[in-house]
């Protein structure tokens, strides 16, 4: 049993480090480590993962530095299509096959990871200018609103269908799309991901379907991680954190896909 | 005029009402979702260490005080399952653990709730809307999960 929390702790701590650092919420590693891994039934894996996305969200939210936090202002606007998208992704979570889905969220995804890709190969300059500076820079204004409430509303449903936060798609939405600096994309996406998860978490709690055993030694793990992740993701340069952003939509890609194919 | 409310200008991480907004966020992390996360923790301890004594009076055959059913027929002995009360400790281990998971998932709510707040006390009438929407589908997630 001790041995049993110990490594669901230590997963916690790997997701939350890699949520708090690329903006995501850990949600996406959480799910698949506690089904591949521990066999545990998909809405109990969801249910963890809700509560570690949180998890993420407060810790990082606790170390945040001023001029370097969320742009909360913008983050609520998106909240509004984000929290309705999840409400109507748990709706109709029995109403999609296991297939269709997991093909869904890899097309998604894959799309996302190429268009972020050639976006940024056109306006990278970080020789000439102060590179970890420009991810917070407060000089901007956020542009494609229908287009970024409609992709918040995808990233929510998806959220409310997978039990992830929905940050890998929230992250690359703000920053290729709406033109917000990549550090003020991924600080807003933390305290987005929060709110979304919530939005379901508050659903599955209602319903009985987060059990504490799992869910809490994940969670305990997911906020010391993101308490780690967010210190290290001050010091990252935004070249590190866009490779890193790319390379991970792709192997998530992949999974689905791979899972979609052999059949759910 | 919804499109007005949603698409005003953002960027307002470096003023005075966005450093104190941060700050709302930055507090409520501290104050409720700590203490969340450690009770779950003293929760998650008080249910190891009940089950833990439980499980060994169960091999040594001797039922003890306060004790639920620990064993299904035919399991080995020592097979602990979940979600039973093993003990007392057990018991308000997982209902510390339960609390916890409770307190914790309320936080973005109670965090844009308290944005909500500061934003009527500025009669910033626009950011109160929008924060009052997110509230709002979130208390009617909650209510749908009841139903």
């Amino acid at each position: 049993m001790w041995l049993t929390w110990a490594t669901l702790t230590g997963i916690g701590v790997g997701a939350g480090m890699l949520g708090a650092m690329l903006g995501l919420g850990g949600g996406i590693f959480l799910v698949p480590a506690l089904t591949l891994l521990f066999g545990l039934p998909m809405r109990v894996a969801v249910g963890a993962s809700l509560i570690g996305v949180i998890a993420t969200s407060a810790g990082v939210a606790c170390v945040s530095r001023p001029g370097r936090s969320a742009d909360v202002s913008l983050a609520l606007r998106l909240e509004i299509a984000s929290t309705l998208g999840a409400l109507l992704g748990s709706l109709i979570a029995g109403r999609l096959s296991t297939r269709t889905l997991s093909l869904l969220f890899a097309a998604i995804t894959l799309a996302t990871a190429v268009y972020t890709y050639l976006k940024t190969r056109r306006r990278v300059s970080p020789a000439s200018e102060d590179a970890v500076e420009a991810l917070f820079r407060t000089d901007y204004r956020p542009s494609h609103w229908p287009a970024g409430l409609g992709f918040m509303g995808l990233a929510g449903a998806l959220s409310g269908l997978t039990g992830t936060g929905g940050g890998f798609i929230k992250v690359p939405v703000m920053y290729s799309l709406m033109e917000v600096p990549l550090g003020v994309a991924t600080a807003s996406s933390n305290f987005m991901v929060g709110i979304t998860a919530a939005a379901s978490a508050l659903l599955y709690y209602s319903r009985g379907d987060i059990y504490p055993l799992v869910a809490v030694p994940t969670a305990l793990g997911v906020f010391v991680g993101a308490l780690v992740g967010a210190r290290l993701a001050a010091r990252l340069h935004v070249e590190t954190l866009r490779k890193a952003l790319i390379v991970l939509l792709i192997l998530v890609a992949v999974q689905m896909a791979w899972k979609g194919l052999q059949g759910g | 005029m919804l499109a007005d409310i949603i698409s005003a200008n953002t960027g307002d991480t470096g003023q005075a009402h966005g450093r104190r907004v941060a700050l709302i966020v930055r507090r409520v992390a501290r104050i409720v979702a700590v203490p969340a996360l450690l009770l779950m923790l003293g929760g998650l301890l008080a249910y190891g260490i009940g089950s833990g004594w439980l499980l060994r009076q169960a091999w040594a055959g001797l039922p003890g005080p306060g004790t639920v059913v620990l064993i299904r027929p035919g399991d080995p002995p020592g097979h602990l399952f979940s979600g039973e009360a093993a003990s007392g400790e057990a018991a308000s281990g997982e209902a510390a653990m339960s609390l916890g998971l409770l307190a914790l998932a309320l936080v973005p709510a109670i965090t844009v709730f308290l944005i909500l707040l500061d934003h009527l006390r500025d009669r910033r009438w626009k950011e109160a809307a929008v924060a009052a929407s997110v509230v709002a589908i979130m208390a009617f997630s909650a209510v749908l999960g009841k139903k």
